[in-house]
């Protein structure tokens, strides 16, 4: 009897050993800096088990898997089921499922669908959320909301900027000092970088802003001049002669000074066939070269003002969002899901995992510090400059591919008068707004004073 | 007699088995159909008269609304006339060559079944894989067709960035993917043509065009009127290639009625309007397939007659 008393204690200490071990483990890699409270011990769902559908856009597919699978180390009786797909597919698939009740319990979110989408989600749990805890942890939160409740949290800050290639940059005699302060330095640099053929044709662009690039540089510009992006109503798109004088800069870029030619590639093909010096896109762009064409060694700088002077702002930005929740879920699931999304919010990891991920700088407060954040030149470069980005909403897509229809391809490509397609573009762009609920944010800008509305 | 009668009777009878039998195959079909084609196809058409965005789940009633919006914009017109040239252009080039080189395969003694494969692998590779290597064949700066014309001394195009070439390249490229279904199907007629009528015309001093004129050409006319009429309906419902290769532009330049219609349904998240457009499209098809069969009756009653 002793002797089955003995291995019972030992194998008791073994088990406590084990499950000592292992739910340490589990709270591995999460840490917790912030306000927001998240209680590691608590049991979910009454530890019942569940499993949760979770649809994610494949780029962010093992970001997502590391940290669900931490939660179930940590919550053993709660699963999930991912689902990845391109981002296309991801957001035409919910865009049928979520209306008809087939969608998943919880999905990666873009912002732009916000409108699309906002009669099939569920508002995060507020009781989960209290907004002065996550208003002391991150930025964005206010832009999240809408009535009043929080559909997601901005975890990471993008914008645009221009890339630059090194190498080219070096040959062509650039140092550091030569990065350009004014649209003049821009366009002297450009026409230094370019490289033409015994033809006398664009070999090398020295800029290169073609198909995908040219109508966030006139709305970048255009801020720079101090013209907001829609009227004082937030929702007519302002056109204005600032506009113009932007289109036809670009257009003078390419036309007169030769520093581009609309034959090349699109704007990020050539800059990593480096046929192109100098392109402007978006900070994304700095995740794509890494896994596309990590020899092309590049730098990047905001896009510098007209006259060097601090402009009403210098760029766009923008946020990649924390999953959103399905409209159709049910009580039970709704709990898990907040205590699930209250996990990834709270834990600076995820966060930092996920700002990674996506290029862009985390909105959580304790991370812009960070030295992975600030060792990054693209997004070292564009936490610097946070203050004079400017986050308009969730404008549609109809916005920039409208303005990419009319000025890149009718006015560089078919050579249309300027005029003419601004007064198109606006009705287009009016016209589909027409289906939306879109009001702009630029209203709350900071610095929104220095802008003009009309 | 009598009993041969009765056992012909009974064969005609259909066992209560065989009835069920029939009554569930015919009813699957029925149900096929209906859920797969008459519920969406009136889904669509009542969607029409409503402003319907399903993401946001609205659904309101507008009556004529989105069929005036369409008229109204230029897009619908311009929509309509690339398809209409981009049908025509497309069918044409397709069933011509596709006979020219069912003909030339045809007369051939060897390599037949050689150049069948050749000519048919296009048909069977994907649309999407195609319209990406034909894109990077015509990259005005790095794209090979260039480098080719500049070897023959001709000045380089800007072909899919050129708002007067880019449909005429979407076509190229369709037409070269196309014609060996043409081909093969023109092939499979011929092998039905007896060959007596040949040596018969061969006896009375026949050409090889005159044996094509007068004896290949008129036998394959059914086959050449099928062709005719399948082309017609895909190619009015193009799609694929114009979304990879050009996006529908320069600006609109490439714009097709399903293209614009796939702009408003998920571009602008308008159902209603792209239903609209789906709808005009569908009533274009319908009157032309309706004259076009109505022709080939008619000429069928006149030779009968």
């Amino acid at each position: 009897m002793k002797k089955l008393f003995a291995c019972m204690l030992a194998l008791l200490m073994v088990m406590s050993m084990f499950f000592g071990a292992s739910a340490e483990s589990t709270r591995e890699g999460y840490v917790n800096t912030g306000k927001l409270h998240y209680d590691l011990n608590k049991e979910v769902n009454n530890g019942e088990p569940m499993t949760l559908e979770f649809w994610v856009q494949v780029e962010l597919e093992e970001t997502y898997r590391k940290w669900c699978d931490a939660y179930t180390a940590l919550h053993p009786n709660i699963t999930f089921n991912i689902t990845s797909g391109s981002y296309d597919d991801h957001f035409m698939k919910l865009g049928m499922a979520l209306p008809n009740k087939t969608g998943p319990h919880l999905f990666h979110m873009h912002n732009g669908f916000t409108d699309q989408f906002m009669a099939n989600l569920k508002p995060y749990d507020p009781a989960v959320f209290p907004l002065e805890d996550l208003r002391e942890d991150y930025t964005f939160v206010d832009e999240s909301l809408y009535s009043g409740n929080m559909y997601y949290q901005g975890l990471a800050v993008m914008s645009c900027g221009v890339f630059y290639n090194k190498k080219m940059w070096a040959e062509a005699g650039l140092t550091e000092n030569d990065i350009p302060k004014t649209w003049d330095d821009l366009a002297a640099a450009a026409v230094k970088l370019t490289q033409y053929d015994e033809n006398g044709k664009v070999k090398v662009a020295g800029f290169n802003y073609n198909e995908m690039s040219m109508e966030y540089l006139i709305t970048a510009m255009k801020y720079e001049l101090g013209s907001a992006m829609f009227e004082k109503d937030g929702r007519t798109p302002l056109f204005n002669d600032d506009m113009k004088k932007v289109i036809e800069w670009l257009k003078d870029l390419y036309v007169e000074k030769k520093a581009g030619s609309v034959e090349l590639p699109m704007s990020i093909l050539s800059f990593s066939q480096s046929t192109s010096a100098m392109t402007y896109i978006g900070t994304w762009f700095g995740g794509w070269m890494q896994a596309n064409a990590p020899d092309v060694e590049y730098g990047f700088f905001i896009m510098p003002s007209p006259d060097g002077n601090v402009p009403a702002a210098y760029d766009r930005s923008n946020i990649e969002v924390s999953p959103a929740i399905n409209g159709n879920v049910t009580d039970a699931e709704y709990a898990v899901i907040n205590d699930f999304l209250c996990y990834l919010l709270s834990n600076d990891n995820f966060v930092l995992d996920f700002a990674l991920k996506q290029y862009g700088t985390p909105t959580k407060k304790c991370l812009i510090e960070n030295p992975d954040v600030q060792a990054d030149e693209v997004l070292g470069t564009t936490a610097r400059f946070m203050d004079r980005l400017i986050y308009p909403g969730n404008y549609p897509d109809s916005y920039h591919s409208n303005l990419k229809k009319y000025f890149y391809d009718e006015v560089m490509l078919n050579g249309k008068d300027i005029d003419e397609m601004m007064k198109a573009c606006k009705e287009e762009i009016i016209d589909s707004m027409e289906s939306t609920e879109f009001v702009s944010e630029e209203g709350r800008y900071p610095h929104a004073d220095e802008l003009k509305f009309e | 007699m009598q009993h041969q009668l009765k056992a012909g009777k009974n064969s005609r009878r259909l066992s209560q088995s065989q009835r069920i039998m029939i009554v569930i195959a015919v009813m699957a079909l029925v149900v096929f159909y209906a859920v797969f084609f008459i519920f969406p196809i009136g889904y669509a058409l009542t969607g029409s008269f409503f402003n319907w965005m399903p993401t946001k789940r609205v659904f309101s009633f507008v009556g004529l609304e989105n069929y005036r919006k369409i008229f109204e914009q230029s897009t619908l017109g311009l929509a309509m006339g690339n398809t209409l040239v981009f049908t025509v252009v497309v069918t044409l080039g397709r069933t011509l060559l596709g006979l020219f080189f069912a003909a030339l395969i045809y007369s051939m003694r060897r390599g037949r079944v050689l150049f069948r494969t050749i000519y048919f692998i296009p048909v069977i590779t994907s649309t999407v894989a195609v319209s990406m290597v034909w894109k990077w064949m015509y990259e005005p700066s790095n794209g090979p067709l260039n480098y080719y014309l500049s070897l023959a001394g001709i000045a380089p195009q800007r072909f899919l960035i050129d708002s007067s070439q880019a449909m005429w390249c979407v076509m190229a490229m369709t037409i070269w993917k196309e014609t060996g279904y043409a081909m093969v199907m023109y092939m499979a007629g011929m092998t039905g043509i007896p060959g007596t009528l040949y040596e018969a015309a061969e006896m009375d001093g026949c050409t090889h065009w005159q044996a094509f004129r007068y004896i290949t050409f008129p036998l394959l006319k059914t086959t050449t009127e099928f062709i005719l009429l399948t082309s017609f309906v895909t190619y009015c419902q193009t799609f694929t290639q114009i979304d990879l290769m050009t996006k529908g532009g320069p600006g609109k330049a490439s714009y097709t009625m399903v293209y614009y219609l796939y702009q408003e349904a998920f571009g602008n998240n308008r159902f209603g309007r792209a239903s609209a457009i789906a709808f005009v499209l569908f009533a274009v098809i319908l009157v032309f397939s309706v004259l076009q069969l109505r022709i080939t009756r008619t000429k069928e009653a006149e030779k009968h007659a």
